[in-house]
């Protein structure tokens, strides 16, 4: 990045939230369009005030774009390509995990996303991975199952333990 | 009320003979405190067989030390980790986190051991001496007063939102309207759920309390391989006992810092509905309106950790001051604890004090000695547990990651919760990633709902009449409070720019 774009305000990834906003209050105001209006008023007053700052924030970058004060950029959300794949990795990991959960129980799904995070993100060895991700899954299981009682889905290894000891 | 030397005598006495209690309820509390979406309401209950078989004196030394750790523990993952162990902690990481990645961490930690410890046992003593008077308070806590104190909170937005004000209160009001999804609070419709009905009862706390804070901090963490900046590396490796003595003394520098937050913390906790996220950043905020130096609030300095720290503790003498004399829990435990002493056939309310009154005292004392018993039982391991953040963060996101979720189960039990932490989870990256606050975001949440529910509730028993947010004695001494609270600042500035225009030109 040259010296001139560094005294320039970056804009792009910024509107990622006021549009998500902008999305969100609209379905919100077209959902409690039927309502009485004490169910409704907060949500108005809310909604009217987040479009307000929207439309200033809008003005505000559509200046700074035509004064040449602001300028488009996506990077700043994934910084580098570098990061960006670790940190997509780690997303994708995680929202995997979640998705066999059901299936897998609390025990296994740790597991499986311990043992691939600390291969994946630190580059462990595979036995080193796979004695750290078991003692953490063991401990979680002890912790959170048998102690605190979490009702987490039951997987093969929570049906495995319950069976042979009755716990 | 029958309160004597010798019977607080007795009650030190008993409480002495259960320190062994005291030692292992204390210890599950900080624990449980530590763990996002672990409460120790859900953990009292886990534990009611226990509390439903012994004597109800024992019940309540156990209850009461479990439910004040929990709220010295929530603050050590705020510090460390920069995620909240409860509601009542989320103000702590606004500077306990950048203190630890300064390598203060330890310092920290001990800053919010004493500040929990000093607020937790000042507010205890002035209960216990102040209990007939603090009490009647509750009675003149309705909607209106809730109002005023909600918009304290609320004004923090503002304060944290202070580098780019714009982007902070589009988060704040995006984190209001997302609190206002749900069943509306006078006909029960739903509104803005996307028809899913896990979202009836609300967006859940935890959820949005995990995603946007353990979930993203997860994903930014992995822009370098430590948390800690290499300084702090450096500091950390070193750092030994003189850091928990020197984290002793700027806890004592600030002595009054503490007490009149923890003050704050036991007026909030007092209203019965307000809790400990209410009272941490009302104090955080008033902390840093009262400040000399307001623009190092949220850099990692002391006060941050302080304030907000003593006032959840101070809150939670409040919490039990309203169960106690009129009956009328103060929030989630305390409603737990009403219902193991109707079980043990002890009567709630202004007749404990005359048939029973070693409890209702006793409570106040057991407090005392569990805050004595964590501070000497906390400091030592400070050294060892501020190490954490040693661990490098490709090995600690995902161990966040797999158990922080584990907290936003088990409070509902929906996977649907699961997949709710992640969205905000996302939502929190991008709001970080693009400068925008999060804490404004989580604000809004908690807050939204309990405003938009009191301002009905006053709304409806007046009529609609708007005049009823100004016809309380006790609520416009508060509305006068928060207006002084938000001038002052103007004032204070527009002094020190005159007086600098004035040096200017002489």
């Amino acid at each position: 990045m040259n010296d001139d774009r560094k005294a320039k305000v970056a804009t792009g990834a910024d509107w990622i939230i006021p549009v998500l906003g902008a999305i969100f209050a609209t379905y919100y105001l077209i959902s409690i369009k039927d309502l009485d209006w004490e169910a409704k008023v907060s949500g108005v007053f809310c909604a009217v005030m987040l479009f307000g700052l929207i439309g200033i924030f809008a003005l505000r970058t559509a200046i700074g774009l035509l004064r040449g004060t602001h300028y488009l950029e996506f990077r700043s959300l994934y910084e580098s390509h570098r990061l960006a794949v670790l940190r997509g990795s780690l997303f994708a990991l995680t929202v995997t995990s979640v998705a066999v959960i059901p299936w897998a129980g609390f025990t296994l799904s740790t597991f499986g996303f311990l043992f691939a995070c600390f291969l994946w993100l630190q580059r462990m060895s595979v036995r080193a991975a796979a004695i750290t991700a078991g003692a953490l899954a063991l401990g979680g299981y002890v912790l959170f199952i048998l102690i605190l009682r979490t009702s987490f889905p039951q997987g093969p290894f929570e049906s495995l333990v319950s069976t042979l000891t009755g716990l | 009320m029958n309160l004597s030397l010798s019977l607080l005598s007795d009650q030190f006495l008993l409480n002495f003979s259960y320190l062994w209690l005291i030692v292992i309820a204390t210890t599950i509390g900080i624990i449980i405190g530590a763990m996002p979406g672990f409460g120790s309401a859900n953990t009292i209950i886990m534990l009611l067989p226990f509390t439903l078989a012994v004597d109800v004196e024992v019940a309540m030394i156990f209850m009461v030390s479990l439910f004040v750790a929990s709220h010295m523990g929530g603050g050590i993952t705020s510090i460390l980790l920069n995620i909240p162990g409860n509601g009542g902690s989320a103000a702590t990481c606004l500077d306990g986190y950048p203190m630890a990645r300064k390598g203060l961490g330890q310092q920290a930690l001990v800053l919010s051991f004493v500040a929990s410890t000093v607020g937790g046992m000042v507010t205890a003593l002035m209960s216990i001496f102040l209990l007939p008077y603090i009490a009647r308070l509750a009675f003149y806590m309705h909607s209106v007063e809730m109002v005023v104190i909600l918009l304290f909170g609320i004004t923090l937005i503002a304060s944290v939102a202070s580098d780019n004000m714009l982007k902070g209160l589009i988060a704040g009001f995006l984190g209001l309207l997302i609190g206002a999804i749900g069943a509306d609070h006078i006909y029960s419709t739903p509104r803005g759920t996307f028809g899913f009905i896990e979202l009836y009862d609300g967006v859940p706390l935890i959820a949005v309390l995990i995603g946007v804070f353990a979930i993203s901090e997860a994903l930014i963490m992995m822009e370098s391989s430590s948390v800690l900046s290499d300084t702090g590396k450096q500091m950390m490796r070193q750092s030994g006992w003189k850091e928990t003595w020197e984290g002793v003394v700027w806890s004592f520098q600030r002595t009054w810092h503490m007490i009149w937050t923890g003050i704050i913390g036991l007026i909030i906790g007092i209203v019965p509905g307000a809790g400990a996220s209410i009272a941490a950043f009302v104090a955080y905020q008033q902390s840093r309106l009262y400040s000399k130096t307001p623009e190092k609030y949220g850099t990692g300095i002391p006060e941050g950790v302080i304030a907000p720290e003593s006032a959840n503790n101070g809150c939670a003498s409040g919490d039990l001051i309203p169960l106690l004399v009129i009956g009328v829990p103060g929030g989630t435990t305390a409603a737990v604890m009403l219902i193991v002493m109707t079980y043990h056939g002890v009567q709630l309310g202004p007749r404990l004090f005359i048939q029973n009154p070693g409890i209702g005292y006793g409570v106040f004392i057991t407090m005392l000695i569990a805050y004595a018993v964590m501070l000497f039982t906390t400091l030592p391991l400070t050294r060892w547990v501020s190490k954490l953040v040693l661990i490098p963060t490709p090995v600690l996101a995902p161990i966040i990651i797999a158990f922080t979720l584990v907290g936003a189960f088990a409070p509902r039990g929906y996977m649907f919760d699961l997949w709710l932490t992640l969205l905000f989870g996302a939502i929190g990256y991008v709001c970080r990633r693009t400068g925008f606050n999060v804490v404004a975001l989580l604000i809004g949440v908690i807050l939204g709902p309990m405003l938009e529910a009191n301002v009905m509730r006053a709304l409806r028993i007046s009529g609609n009449d708007p005049w009823v947010f100004f016809s309380s004695p006790v609520g416009n001494i508060l509305w006068a409070a928060l207006a002084v609270s938000l001038a002052i600042p103007s004032i204070v500035q527009w002094r020190r720019n005159r007086a600098a225009a004035r040096t200017a030109t002489a």
